[in-house]
């Protein structure tokens, strides 16, 4: 059988068993299908529930997507037509954005990789969402893509008016990009003044990292976060009480230090807390995003809310599929683990596998249907 | 009653609510204004666009130039409002903004607190939400939202940062009204006939290049298309790149924002990126400043796709973001 007919009689039986929820105010959003690109096509719409999940059973798109922005003629072309009235505030963290050096190629993932995305939400997450633009837990929809990554989409309603530039300001903020050490470790007169620990935002957060540093540090360590040389970190830890009451103070000058030192600090440390997400998916506002709860063509896997980032299992959680047996043809020799079971591949051997296996093999390119 | 340093407050602030009960107290009748009233409107709303900045006389004792003075603002708003020309709306916008701005800068605490409380700002709790203080971002780098005190979504606010924010909440306020509908005697629609012929369009344009905001919206659509397709993370051709580089960079984007939307692109190099606009900008190499190519010879480069009905009456992708700006909204 060929493989694009396999995945779309798969996806049919899934579609034609399960009801796809409809997301909030479904009939102010476009939606996108495709098949081999990811959006084919563009510019749909459905009034509710019903017509959505009546389409990907007669349709059966590998991939569905509808947009974080909502219109008033979502489906009038081309955009302007639409009518824009707001979006939701969405990020997209993607394995491909993070410098990992993992082996395989560039559409698998491993343990590795999916960690390091993960880290990356719950960093943005617990270190940025929630204590500096104050969203509750209950605001943050964490979406696993299917794939590779996750996406945040916030629906909270004073997020939809935000334009194109406010979110790109939201973005620098959490990139910290455009944070300018100069504005805020300054000399007045003869006094170097600067943030204190207790400050809002990054020149609070740098603070109470320069103070964590110097406090619990030695000359080494403080020399490569701060990037100083050892000595001046030598001078700073002979007056350590000094320096660190003095910066309670928000004075920065208890040691005769060039201030283009201590704002060095201030940019090195601003790379090392800062998180990463894909900023174009941030900005753009009329985007599509995958739709929560459909499966994804390329793995099978369900895109569904993760309730907890740090108990969800990239291979076991979203495995949705059936488990009867498929007869494949392996086309590469590798382990692939979904649903806590190995299964062995060999190239050119034939295998059963539960038809999810199947389905995220067959969509990878690592075995082809047999039968 | 209005004392004379009341006025002089409402001629640098005519839209504070310490203005509010002039018109009754001069009996001001909008169905009969005088000519005079409506030539100082005409004017100040002319001087907005063309500038970007709205002046007034701010140094007489005179009560009648005060106060025609003061009815110069409502005036000019509607005769602005009436030629329902987007692009002279929000250039008059930005242009009562930028002068509200230039007074707040000197302008003693006590009444930035009242003219905050106007504006819906309450400074003694000195906090605003990140959305408000995004909504009405003053456009200096110093305020961006990451060098901002920002903490469970307020952002502590204080006079001089007040004073930044407060234009751009005029300048919102301002957009809105002039697109309601207004009911006034024909004589506005005379003088909004004669603002919109008489403003030198050119001269207001070059002003929104360099400060505006860039309507992504009316781009052409062939730029269109190359933003989708910088933006999909498709390796592209020198030869878009360069298109789309000059164009926006002629449209008034920041060099930032273009590097940005390179970013995605397989063969992204920040430093390569960045210095390839500078030199499209002519701050690099020949220290000339290019433009991107014109229709034809976008014909020719195969860069020319999904022309559309405007498409028609432009030779250059330039001219057609300039035309769009000029589309004049419910007309
Ligand atoms: S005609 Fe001009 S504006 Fe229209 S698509 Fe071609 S190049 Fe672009
Ligand atoms: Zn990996």
């Amino acid at each position: 059988m060929e493989k694009i007919e396999f995945i779309r009689d798969t996806l049919r039986k899934y579609y034609d068993s399960h009801t796809v929820p409809a997301p909030p105010s479904i009939e102010r959003r476009e939606f996108g299908a495709g098949n081999d690109k990811k959006i084919d096509w563009r510019h749909m719409s459905f009034p509710a529930e019903q017509q959505l999940n009546a389409y990907l059973r007669s349709e059966t798109p590998l991939y569905i997507s509808y947009s974080a922005g909502y219109y008033e003629f979502p489906e009038g072309r081309p955009m302007p037509k639409k009518n824009w009235l707001g979006a939701d505030l969405v990020f997209d963290l993607d394995a491909d954005e993070y410098e990992v050096d993992c082996s395989h190629s560039k559409d698998l993932v491993c343990d590795k990789c999916m960690n390091r995305v993960k880290e990356e939400c719950i960093k943005l997450i617990e270190e940025f969402l929630i204590p500096d633009f104050g969203f509750a837990h209950d605001d943050l929809h964490v979406v696993f893509s299917g794939n590779r990554g996750y996406h945040i989409h916030i629906r909270r309603e004073d997020v939809h008016g935000l334009s194109q530039n406010a979110r790109k300001e939201i973005l620098d903020f959490i990139t910290a990009s455009g944070l300018k050490p100069a504005r805020h470790i300054r000399r007045r007169g003869k006094h170097l003044l600067g943030p204190r620990p207790d400050d809002w935002g990054w020149p609070g957060r740098i603070t109470r990292a320069i103070v964590d540093e110097i406090g619990t540090g030695n000359e080494k360590s403080i020399a490569r976060r701060m990037g100083m040389s050892t000595s001046t970190a030598k001078k700073i830890l002979a007056k350590k009480g000094l320096v660190l009451g003095g910066i309670g103070q928000g004075d920065w000058d208890q040691v005769n230090l060039d201030p283009k030192t201590w704002r060095r600090a201030f940019g090195l440390l601003a790379i090392e807390m800062n998180a990463e997400v894909d900023k174009g998916v941030t900005m753009d506002v009329s985007r599509l995003m995958r739709l929560p709860n459909s499966i994804h063509g390329g793995t099978g896997f369900i895109a569904c809310e993760v309730p907890s980032l740090d108990k969800f299992v990239y291979y076991n959680d979203p495995v949705v599929l059936g488990d009867g047996d498929v007869r494949c043809i392996a086309r590469a020799t590798m382990d692939v683990v979904l649903k806590d079971k190995v299964f062995e591949l060999e190239e050119e051997k034939q295998l059963a596998l539960p038809e999810y296996a199947a389905f995220y093999c067959a969509a990878k390119g690592l075995v082809s249907i047999w039968g | 009653m209005f004392t004379r340093g009341e006025l002089q407050f409402s001629v640098k602030y005519p839209f504070s609510s310490a203005t509010k009960g002039l018109a009754k107290w001069i009996n001001f009748d909008f169905s009969s204004v005088e000519p005079r009233l409506l030539d100082r409107a005409k004017q100040r709303a002319i001087e907005g666009i063309e500038t970007g900045r709205t002046t007034v006389e701010t140094n007489t004792s005179s009560e009648r130039i005060m106060i025609a003075e003061i009815l110069s603002y409502p005036l000019a708003k509607i005769i602005v409002g009436k030629t329902r020309d987007k692009f002279l709306i929000s250039r008059y916008a930005r242009a009562e903004a930028r002068a509200f701005q230039k007074f707040l800068l000197h302008e003693s605490p006590a009444n930035l607190g009242a003219l905050a409380r106007d504006f819906g700002f309450s400074i003694s709790d000195a906090v605003i939400p990140f959305t408000d203080y995004l909504k009405y971002l003053p456009r200096e780098e110093e305020y961006k939202l990451v060098n901002a005190p920002l903490k469970d979504g307020q952002v502590q606010v204080d006079n001089e940062s007040i004073a930044h924010l407060l234009p751009e909440k005029l300048r919102d306020q301002i957009e809105k009204d002039l697109y309601q509908p207004m009911d006034v005697p024909t004589v506005f629609d005379t003088y909004a006939a004669e603002v919109a012929k008489e403003t030198n369009r050119d001269k207001a344009f070059k002003i929104t290049e360099e400060f505006g905001k860039v309507e992504a919206g009316i781009f052409p659509p062939c730029i269109k298309l190359l933003i989708q397709e910088a933006e999909s993370g498709q390796p592209m051709a020198h030869q878009p790149r360069f298109v789309l580089a000059t164009f926006l960079v002629n449209v008034g984007m920041p060099v930032e924002q273009v590097t940005e939307l390179f970013r995605n692109t397989p063969n992204f190099n920040e430093k390569k990126t960045r210095y390839y606009i500078e030199y499209s900008l002519g701050k690099r190499g020949s220290g000339t400043k290019y433009s991107p190519p014109s229709c034809e010879k976008m014909v020719f480069y195969g860069l020319c796709r999904n022309k559309d009905a405007l498409c028609e009456r432009v030779k250059h992708p330039l001219k057609y973001y300039s035309k769009k700006k000029e589309v004049k909204p419910n007309a």
